[in-house]
């Protein structure tokens, strides 16, 4: 009898305490979607002109300093991504929310970390040769933000600083 | 067609007539308890290897008719009572009294999945669980897997049975544990789906939980394990039970997780009728269900129906008939939008969206003697699933499938000698889809099986069987899998049993791994139709010990096992497709070590006890780490009271925090790694107003009586707290 109260009074000790709440998940948000090469994965350049693929989410466009928007947490990058697909899924933390204007922009790193090329951004209409800025509430998670990209026909760009 | 009517009838003759030439004798008598010599009622007398038996009457008296002379084991068995088993020689008409000794501890006895035939369970020499008459009683639940939430090492999802970690997380496809019911499968033809909420519960009378490797006596998918759900069978006398049941979730603690002023209900209304007519039985079970659900996208409205008529032809022969309903209308989100709101869907999911599941199944079973000892068992059943969501077929969240699976199957029990029996039988499953998803595809699994089972010295049980299953579908591969098994059990003084059991396992992949095409989430998952089928290896060696400690009558059971599987089919990430692809794989080589233990005793006639604990160790040998989405402990505990017309349980359950699961699910999945580990406690009460002129009972159960959060799985907040009020009427 002693085996089975002490059983039930440990398992009730042990239960009051922990469980899920709703504060154990992120609190930021995310967006997400997928990088959609239309120029096929055939036309992807050489690996030694595209050492890493990124997504990045920046406060504006064209992005004057990203490195230090980076570091000051104004923009946010993914992991590094699969190359010479046609496809590829991403997925980015936004920490600071809400982010009233937010432009999605695909990236190549073709040397050292400020050798970067942008390949694509997030655009609504395809045609569009501007991109498309989105908002960011907190704790949301944006999905299907698909990001498309052309390799000959890639967007004009100022050096990325 | 009237061909066909000729041979079955002369069929029919051929096999009774060696029954009608042989002589005939009978045995009768009663049956007390030893201590006061009271006559028992309700005592079942079985003649073991046969399908004679007979149930004492109001005075305690049996009698069993049409014997064919020769040696019988005779078991008789009564709830509450120990198991009695004894060997004669029947030679003319025998009258022989039994008097069952009171059971100290409450133990199972029998079962009939180890080896497809009732079997004193001290014999089997796998580890089994057993969920008894009893356990069904005093309980308020509205379905089939809140009463299995307690079994040690077994976990219950809504579409898949897990069992010492056999499966993980699958997707919704393929068990690796079979589902039977009354010995009929139950997997869907489709996904090869394992639902036991389909079952209404009312019908259940024991539910028996064969733990490792079944697949030489139950072949495709019963690798895990297996799962038997034996229904009740009309006894005594007519008996109409009406079951009305309603309660609320409480508002969970947290204000993030309210997404609702009102309270939630989950209200049930089952209805079941048991006629038992000289030689005929009928079973008839409904069952209505609406659940308002304690999150905000899975509510649902189902109807269960479920009936069996059983007709004895003479006293050697049965024909039984089921037939079984289940339609469920219910919301079709997979996931949380995330912890922070548990309660809620993802953004983008449409509150309108449901999806209608519809089930229907029939089977016939047809039991008979052929000469001297043998039994031959026919069954032929069909289970057809449909599933179809309320969306355009355009969306490309539109789902449907239709799928049918039959089963026949063929099988003779030969008594050969005493206590010796040979089993062996052929057994063939048709599959057959037509979805949005899989396409329209065929599946057909021919098996033959055979297994042998003798005692020697009467201490030494060894039992030993193969079976060979040839598994042909649609575009792929032709599969060829030999499955033997071997096992043995040692007694002592009915104390002491120790056993060991080697056993390979399989599961061919279902037609939705290998031919699903759909979008998931961003995802497609695409078709992979080469899939091999899984294979794996078990061994065990357990023993259970009956000691009396501190004056008290206490059941110990203890096991260590060992798995080891290849090809284990898991869908993966593909990232070298072109595209963002889930596709099903034959991936890992694994292994599951483990060891299980538990303990009943009965602290006084009123109060028993009961304690288990089981330790897994589930590595992935691919990458030497743990096997995805599996968990180390299980802890499970229960406190039953019974006073008089008053009865109480405590259940408790804790499975440890599942270490690791699939860090890909982040691109479908928001929080998919928020987990913690299982504390379940459930409080059950009832009380017997048997003095009416129609006698009722009153239940009261809290579950999740801790009001504690925990994850199903991934994504899914597990239900909360719900207090629950039943009304039982019998009417007879």
């Amino acid at each position: 009898m002693k085996v089975a109260f002490l059983s039930l009074i440990f398992a009730i000790l042990v239960s009051c305490q922990g469980g899920v709440t709703p504060n154990d998940g992120d609190r930021e948000s995310f967006v997400s979607g997928f990088i959609i090469v239309t120029s096929g994965s055939s036309s992807w350049p050489k690996e030694d002109s595209c050492k890493e693929l990124r997504v990045l989410v920046v406060p504006e466009y064209p992005p004057y300093n990203i490195i230090a928007d980076i570091l000051e947490g104004r923009a946010y990058l993914s992991d590094t991504l699969a190359r010479f697909i046609d496809t590829i899924p991403y997925l980015v933390k936004i920490q600071r929310t809400p982010m009233a204007k937010a432009f999605i922009l695909a990236s190549v790193r073709y040397g050292t970390i400020v050798q970067q090329r942008m390949i694509g951004f997030y655009k609504k209409n395809q045609k569009s040769k501007v991109p498309d800025s989105i908002y960011i509430n907190k704790g949301i998670y944006l999905k299907d933000l698909n990001v498309y990209v052309d390799f000959y026909d890639l967007p004009e760009q100022e050096p990325i600083k | 067609m009237i061909m066909l009517r000729n041979i079955l009838i002369t069929a029919y003759f051929i096999i009774l007539l060696p029954n009608l030439l042989l002589p005939q004798i009978q045995i009768s008598g009663y049956i007390y308890d030893q201590v006061d010599n009271k006559p028992l009622i309700g005592a079942r007398v079985i003649l073991d290897g046969t399908i004679l038996g007979a149930i004492t009457d109001q005075n305690g008296r049996y009698q069993i008719s049409k014997i064919t002379p020769g040696w019988y084991s005779i078991i008789v068995l009564l709830p509450g009572y120990r198991t009695l088993k004894e060997t004669i020689l029947l030679s003319k008409d025998t009258i022989i009294n039994f008097y069952l000794q009171y059971q100290d501890i409450i133990k199972s006895e029998v079962v009939v999945t180890a080896s497809r035939r009732m079997q004193v369970l001290s014999d089997v020499p796998v580890s089994m669980s057993v969920l008894e008459t009893e356990y069904f009683q005093n309980k308020n639940y509205y379905e089939l897997k809140e009463y299995m939430n307690f079994i040690p090492s077994v976990d219950v999802n809504s579409d898949n049975i897990s069992i010492r970690g056999s499966s993980g997380y699958q997707f919704g496809s393929g068990s690796r544990v079979t589902l039977l019911l009354d010995g009929f499968p139950f997997l869907s033809g489709d996904i090869g789906e394992a639902n036991i909420n389909i079952f209404p519960p009312e019908i259940v009378s024991r539910v028996e939980v064969l733990k490792g490797a079944g697949s030489a006596i139950y072949g495709n998918s019963a690798m895990g394990g297996v799962v038997n759900i034996i229904t009740k069978i009309p006894e005594e006398q007519t008996l109409l039970l009406a079951k009305a049941s309603t309660g609320f979730y409480t508002m969970p603690k947290y204000d993030e997780w309210k997404y609702t002023n009102k309270i939630r209900t989950k209200n049930s209304l089952a209805l079941t009728y048991l006629l038992p007519r000289n030689s005929m039985k009928l079973l008839l079970a409904t069952q209505f269900l609406n659940d308002e659900s304690y999150r905000n996208f899975n509510r649902s409205n189902g109807i269960n129906f479920f009936g069996k008529f059983i007709n004895q032809i003479g006293s050697a022969s049965t024909f039984s008939f089921f037939t079984l309903l289940n339609y469920k209308f219910s919301d079709d989100a997979s996931y949380w939008k995330s912890v922070q709101y548990a309660t809620l869907p993802p953004d983008d999911y449409d509150l309108s969206r449901r999806i209608t599941k519809r089930r229907l199944a029939f089977g016939a079973d047809f039991l008979s003697t052929i000469g001297k000892n043998s039994f031959f068992s026919a069954k032929s059943s069909l289970f057809a699933t449909d599933f179809e969501s309320n969306l355009p077929k355009s969306d490309i969240n539109y789902r449907q499938s239709t799928s049918y699976s039959n089963f026949n199957e063929f099988q003779i029990t030969h008594h050969l000698f005493e206590n010796s029996f040979l089993t062996t039988g052929i057994n063939l499953i048709n599959n057959w889809v037509h979805s949005q998803q899989y396409g329209t595809r065929k599946q057909n699994v021919l098996s033959t099986f055979t297994q042998a089972e003798f005692k020697m010295f009467n201490k030494l049980n060894a039992t030993g069987g193969i079976r060979l299953d040839l598994d042909v579908s649609d575009s792929s591969d032709k599969y060829f899998e030999i499955s033997p098994r071997f096992g043995i059990t040692y007694k002592e003084l009915e104390k002491l049993v120790l056993r060991s059991s080697v056993g390979k396992g399989f599961r061919v992949a279902t037609i939705s791994e290998r031919f699903s095409s759909v979008r998931f989430s961003g995802f497609t998952i695409e078709p992979n139709p080469d899939l091999s089928p899984e294979r794996s290896w078990n061994f065990e060696i357990g023993s259970s010990l009956e000691i009396d400690i501190f004056g008290k009558k206490s059941l110990f059971d203890f096991s260590i096992f060992y798995s080891r599987y290849n090809n284990l089919i898991e869908p993966q990430f593909d990232t070298n497709a072109s595209t963002p692809t889930i596709r099903f794989f034959n991936i890992s080589e694994a292994e599951i070590k483990g060891l299980d233990f538990s303990t009943n005793f009965r602290l006084s006639k009123n109060i028993d006890y009961n304690l288990s604990f089981v330790y897994l160790d589930p590595l992935d040998l691919n990458t030497k780490d743990i096997l995805k989405f599996r968990s180390k402990f299980y802890f499970t505990s229960g406190l039953n009271l019974s006073f008089e017309k008053l009865k109480m349980s405590v259940l408790y359950k804790y499975v440890s925090k599942i270490v690791k699961v699939e860090e890909q699910l982040r691109f479908i999945l928001r929080d998919y790694y928020v987990r913690v580990p299982v504390h379940l406690m459930d409080l059950n009460l009832s009380y017997n107003f048997q003095n009416f002129d129609i006698p009722f009972e009153v239940t009261f159960s809290i579950q999740n009586l801790l009001d504690y959060y925990y994850v199903d799985l991934v994504g899914n907040l597990a239900p909360t707290r719900f207090i629950s009020l039943g009304v039982n009427f019998r009417i007879k």
